[in-house]
């Protein structure tokens, strides 16, 4: 099932949430709205569950326009933050519940929601009620129950946020196990940019109700058009420089020069902002090709997580991150020559925040 | 003033204890009286406890006057009444606070208004209404004009408006029509509620006179506190008839209140405040 | 600005951005609809015929035949000697029960409140009789005042005095009330103060203890003035309900109003008025006038309030 959305505008009072967006979330896939908060992710979900109307514009699912039609109209499942069980129920009753309302008999409804317990794992919780559950609990139950009509659109509202660090990482892949096996056509809404990269089969990035940038996770990560696409993805965040385009380097204002082919078609003079992501620097030694065009940088930090190890450089008066794929381990203090790599450097007008070239 | 002091406690003990004798002897002299003979009644000095319980004064109320009748009445009011106050206060308190519509929290807050305006005054109007309509001596006068309760209205909707919006939004998705969402969801979470109304409003019921005096007229239609008055001509000077009467009158509640003590105590403190 | 519907509690009322069609008034209306219809016959009619019938003059509720509109039957009322008698008796009566049950109660309260063992027989007992039907406590009462078998002139000759004619005498059967009066208020002043109490957090009289303050002086300069805006509500609510009194008097005197009409309250002038003598337009200016008196006496107190609690 397809979702549409044509010219879809949202205003609370004076202050529009949502300008203009027309956009497509394709059948069987994965798509998360990503952005800060305030940014409108919510607001577009809930105009997709219908829990909002629209100011104007239309939502399609499919061929059908549900723009005018009331959330229990929509044939979708919704997953909310805090899961909104109903607290007097026990877990199979709330799967059941939508079962219930569409008058399936009560034999029926058990067995249909055993069968979700089963796929969300919770089936020995089945006759418990929600205060007996933990977190990670209440959120399968959640899903279970979103799934339990097969709605043709499943929707999450930030569904892990709720959750410690190392069940975050259990339920979403669990989330996407669930909605691989299914198949169904899932919404995610997270300001989490790592969970966001590693479930989506395609990422909306948004900012104060606009669409910044969309499509594969990779995409965004490889080409992100502007500086704020290219800050919000990517950990450790990407290397923001400030510098100006002089002769065939970009130099800063406390004379830090760097030089890249991406460089190449920029004017003289123009105002720029280097974004280089922390795996595009390489130490050069003395007789390596391009250390005459080097950056000077001196080890102030070092971070190990068992797996990389990350520097934090101070070049000229700035700080910048840097991870080497060379085996050498540097320490503090050290004086490196560092040069940027071909990929992983972006330039963006220093006004406009947009990619150039 | 030493109160930490042992002679600080037991003085305290001692202020409450004597307090609470005080309290409870209408009630206990109430009991004893009922289950003496007339001789006992008017005994002097009194006697304290009774040489056998006797249950013949019971018996006299039950029987001869149409005291049976009367509890019957005062049962079937109480039990139309809650029924329909719970009702109405569910689907209005309802209204208040989950439906939207312009104007809603004003219009409330116009109602709580009107809950100062005391019964007396209305009860004047009521009556010719009652009149007018010819419903003196029904069911129908005794309970319908006070099943719209604005406190109670007002403690059930709190109740209702600390319900989360992501429970209706849930129960919406998941089909349920705001009808539905009403009885299936919000009804059996809002039961301490609905239990605070529901014994308020019993022992209102229950206790209630002046209302029932003014619409009745036929003995037969009379609750058990008008019974009670009628009865007072009736028993003259037999004391220990009376006290009966008046026991069963009161029993009820009494053991009510031993049972469900803690909830009427929260339940008045809630009322009270608002009042 | 986006909503976190999922997070918020608070609905709004209408959310300016939808819009107010006709079907936005018919669900609510449905929902509404008992009690519109109740509160329209039984609350909103009465306060406005009330209102206005008691300006009409000889009016004929059964007829519904009225030959003028003027504060006629006002003058009535306040040349009436029965209607000030009233009006005086119903003040003595919250004069007297008020000041005392709120002292009292507060006194228990505190006592009550200092958590002992026995709890729930104390409470059994100081609240029972608010659960009970006050016509038929008061028929108990009424027999404990009996002169010559009553349990009260009993104590009173134990100790030595003579007996008393509470029933029969007019100035001791105000007493007698009162005294009744009293003991009936107290359980649910005595809640109210307690709930009240638990308010007051505990630090304040730890903080008071070290500060080496005594019990006394905790009790009133600290207890007390953190008490006060119950102590207003009490007053408020206890006033307006004296003011009402009618049961306790039809239960000890038998629907009689007292001996020789010594306790010839307001609301018993009301209904004698409308019920017995078919004075409607008289029954409804009194019963204004009494409305009116409390009222202002509790927009005084809270005047009073406001300045006293601020300090």
């Amino acid at each position: 099932m397809n979702i549409k959305l044509e010219n879809v505008k949202k205003q609370f009072g004076d202050t529009v949430a949502i300008d203009d967006i027309s956009l497509e979330f394709h059948d069987g896939k994965l798509t998360t709205l990503l952005g800060p908060s305030g940014c409108g992710k919510s607001t577009m979900l809930n105009l997709i569950s219908g829990i909002l109307p629209v100011t104007s514009g239309k939502i399609y699912f499919g061929d059908r326009d549900v723009t005018s039609l009331s959330p229990d109209k929509r044939n979708i499942g919704l997953v909310f933050q805090n899961y909104a069980l109903y607290p007097h129920m026990k877990v199979w009753e709330n799967i059941a519940f939508p079962l219930e309302i569409k008058k399936v008999p009560k034999n029926e409804r058990k067995e249909r929601a055993y069968e979700f317990a089963k796929l969300l794992r919770i089936e020995e919780y089945f006759e418990r009620k929600p205060s007996q559950l933990s977190g990670g609990q209440q959120q399968r139950v959640a899903i279970a129950r979103a799934l339990a009509k097969e709605p043709e659109i499943l929707l999450l509202d930030e569904p892990l946020s709720n959750l410690d660090a190392r069940l975050r990482l259990e339920m979403r892949e669990e989330i996407r196990r669930i909605q691989l096996e299914t198949g169904i056509t899932t919404v995610f809404v997270t300001h989490d940019q790592e969970e966001a990269m590693s479930i989506s089969d395609h990422i909306v990035l948004m900012k104060k109700g606009e669409i910044q940038q969309h499509g594969l996770p990779q995409e965004l990560y490889d080409e992100p058009c502007n500086v704020f696409v290219a800050d919000f993805l990517g950990n450790p965040p990407i290397n923001l420089i400030t510098a100006v385009k002089s002769g065939n380097k970009a130099v800063t204002e406390d004379g830090v020069s760097f030089f890249s082919e991406g460089l190449n078609n920029v004017s003289d003079g123009r105002k720029l902002i280097l974004g280089i992501r922390s795996e595009a620097f390489e130490v050069l030694k003395k007789d390596e090709p391009g250390y005459i065009n080097s950056t000077p940088a001196e080890v102030k930090a070092v971070f190990m997580n068992g797996k990389d190890v990350l520097y934090s450089l101070s070049v000229g008066s700035m700080e910048i991150r840097a991870g080497f794929s060379n085996n050498e381990i540097y320490r503090q203090g050290d004086k490196l020559k560092i040069a940027l790599k071909k990929k992983g450097v972006h330039v963006y007008d220093f006004d406009t925040g947009e990619k150039i070239g | 003033m030493k109160e930490n002091g042992k002679t600080g406690k037991v003085l305290i003990y001692a202020a409450l204890i004597i307090g609470a004798v005080m309290m409870v002897v209408p009630f206990y002299w109430m009991i004893i009286t009922a289950f003496k003979t007339p001789e006992q009644v008017a005994q002097m000095p009194p006697i304290w406890w009774p040489t056998s319980f006797l249950t013949e004064n019971f018996e006299y109320v039950l029987s001869s006057g149409e005291f049976a009748r009367y509890i019957i009445n005062s049962i079937i009011v109480a039990v139309i009444s809650v029924s329909l106050t719970v009702l109405v206060t569910i689907l209005t308190a309802f209204a208040f606070s989950r439906l939207k519509f312009p104007g809603r929290d004003i219009i409330f807050s116009l109602f709580l208004g009107f809950m100062m305006v005391p019964f007396e005054l209305l009860a004047i109007t009521n009556y010719v209404t009652i009149v007018r309509l010819e419903w003196i001596d029904t069911y129908r006068a005794l309970t319908l004009p006070y099943i719209a309760n604005v406190l109670y209205i007002y403690i059930l909707r709190n109740f209702f408006l600390g319900i989360p919006d992501s429970l209706y939004w849930a129960a919406r998705i998941d089909g349920a029509s705001n009808f539905k969402y009403l009885w299936r969801i919000m009804v059996p979470i809002s039961k301490p509620a609905i239990i605070t109304i529901v014994l308020l409003n019993g022992i209102d019921s229950w206790n209630s006179f002046l209302w029932p005096m003014l619409v009745t007229n036929e003995p037969e239609m009379r609750t058990v506190t008008v019974g009670l008055t009628s009865f007072v001509q009736a028993a003259g000077v037999r004391y220990e008839r009376l006290m009966a009467a008046a026991f069963i009158v009161v029993i009820p509640m009494m053991i009510l209140f031993a049972f469900a003590r803690k909830y009427i105590i929260t339940a008045v403190a809630r009322g009270g405040i608002k009042g | 600005m986006s909503m976190t519907l999922t997070q918020g509690k608070r609905l709004a009322k209408t959310r300016s951005d939808e819009r107010i069609t006709a079907r936005t008034f018919i669900e609510p209306l449905i929902y509404l609809l008992p009690f519109i219809v109740v509160v329209s016959v039984f609350m909103v009619y009465p306060i406005i015929t009330v209102f206005l019938n008691s300006f009409l003059e000889d009016y004929n509720y059964l007829a519904n035949t009225y030959s003028g509109f003027g504060l006629g039957n006002y003058s009535a009322l306040f040349s009436d000697k029965e209607f000030v008698g009233a009006l005086q008796n119903t003040f003595i009566y919250v004069g007297c029960v008020v000041p005392i049950s709120t002292v009292l109660s507060l006194a228990i309260a505190i006592l009550l409140n200092k958590k002992l063992r026995g709890t729930s027989i104390f409470q059994f007992a100081y609240f029972l009789p608010m659960v009970t039907a006050t016509i038929a406590v008061g028929i108990v009462w009424k027999w404990m005042y009996h002169y010559d078998y009553g349990l009260i002139n009993y104590f009173i000759q134990v100790l030595g005095g003579e007996p008393v004619h509470w029933m029969e005498d007019p100035i001791m059967a105000k007493a007698a009330l009162i005294i009744y009066g009293i003991w009936g208020k107290l359980p649910f002043t005595v809640i109210l103060f307690l709930s009240g109490l638990q308010t007051i957090d505990e630090q304040y009289y730890t903080a008071a203890k070290v500060d080496g303050a005594g019990s006394k002086k905790i009790l009133f300069r600290i207890t007390i003035p953190l008490l006060s805006p119950t102590i207003a509500l009490v007053l408020i609510i206890n006033i307006i309900n004296t003011s009402k009194v009618f049961n306790e008097v039809f239960a000890l005197f038998n629907g009689k109003p007292g001996p020789g009409y010594s306790l010839y309250t307001v609301v018993y002038y009301i209904y004698e008025n409308f019920y017995h003598e078919m004075n409607v337009s008289i029954a409804c200016a009194a019963a204004l006038v009494l409305f009116a008196i409390v009222f202002l006496m509790t927009l005084l107190q809270t005047a009073v309030q406001k300045r006293w609690v601020s300090r």
